[in-house]
């Protein structure tokens, strides 16, 4: 039976290879699944589990999800979250352009042969 | 003697009548090969096919499966190695 706070890697799609933390039991076939991973409803088939539970409530977030899988000695993967880098803005050159009253006196009538 | 570039083995030979009624090969690119799964040959879906310049002009996502090992491994081989890698974390 799985209950919650058995650890186990996602197998299937974008978030595969990671690990996460059942947070709920949906049905027979579905879990509430949060930790490395977005937290997110998933299919048992795409989840192995790997047979360590960890100490998660129903209520927590997805930091002390985390936090749960390090004390089990796992390694985890973070996305620090920094500020941004400033952009250096580039020098731009400006387009020449000419005064009015010069562009007028430029204008020269064309050649007549 | 045909010109160097044309002397590998990455042009495609093709042997085309002029109207003169004289047959002069002429050489073009061969096609592009079906994208495979490294592991077991299957061919893989959503990747796109040909060349760099041609894929360019799809978007990042466009390109090739979004999960780990997209466009290199099949779904079924890349279950197989994340299986793996999970049972090797516990033993």
């Amino acid at each position: 039976m799985i209950t919650v706070g058995d650890v186990a890697m996602k197998i299937a799609g974008r978030d595969a290879g990671m690990l996460c933390v059942v947070v709920d039991v949906i049905d027979g076939n579905f879990v509430m699944v949060d930790g490395e991973t977005r937290r997110r409803k998933c299919n048992l088939k795409h989840l192995e589990f790997l047979g360590k539970s960890a100490k998660v409530k129903k209520s927590d977030g997805s930091e002390e999800v985390l936090k749960a899988l390090k004390d089990l000695g796992l390694k985890v993967h973070e996305v620090k979250k920094g500020k941004r880098k400033e952009r250096k803005v580039k020098p731009s050159r400006l387009r020449k352009t000419k005064a009015k009253s010069e562009a007028v006196v430029e204008k020269k009538p064309a050649n007549k042969k | 003697m045909v010109t160097l570039r044309y002397r590998s083995k990455r042009m495609r030979k093709v042997h085309t009548k002029l109207p003169g009624g004289k047959v002069v090969p002429h050489y073009s690119l061969r096609n592009v090969g079906k994208p495979q799964c490294r592991m077991c040959g299957v061919p893989l879906q959503g990747v796109v096919r040909g060349r760099v310049s041609q894929a360019g002009k799809f978007t990042k996502s466009e390109r090739k499966p979004e999960r780990p090992y997209g466009g290199v491994l099949c779904t079924k081989c890349m279950r197989k190695t994340m299986i793996e890698r999970a049972r090797k974390l516990v033993a």
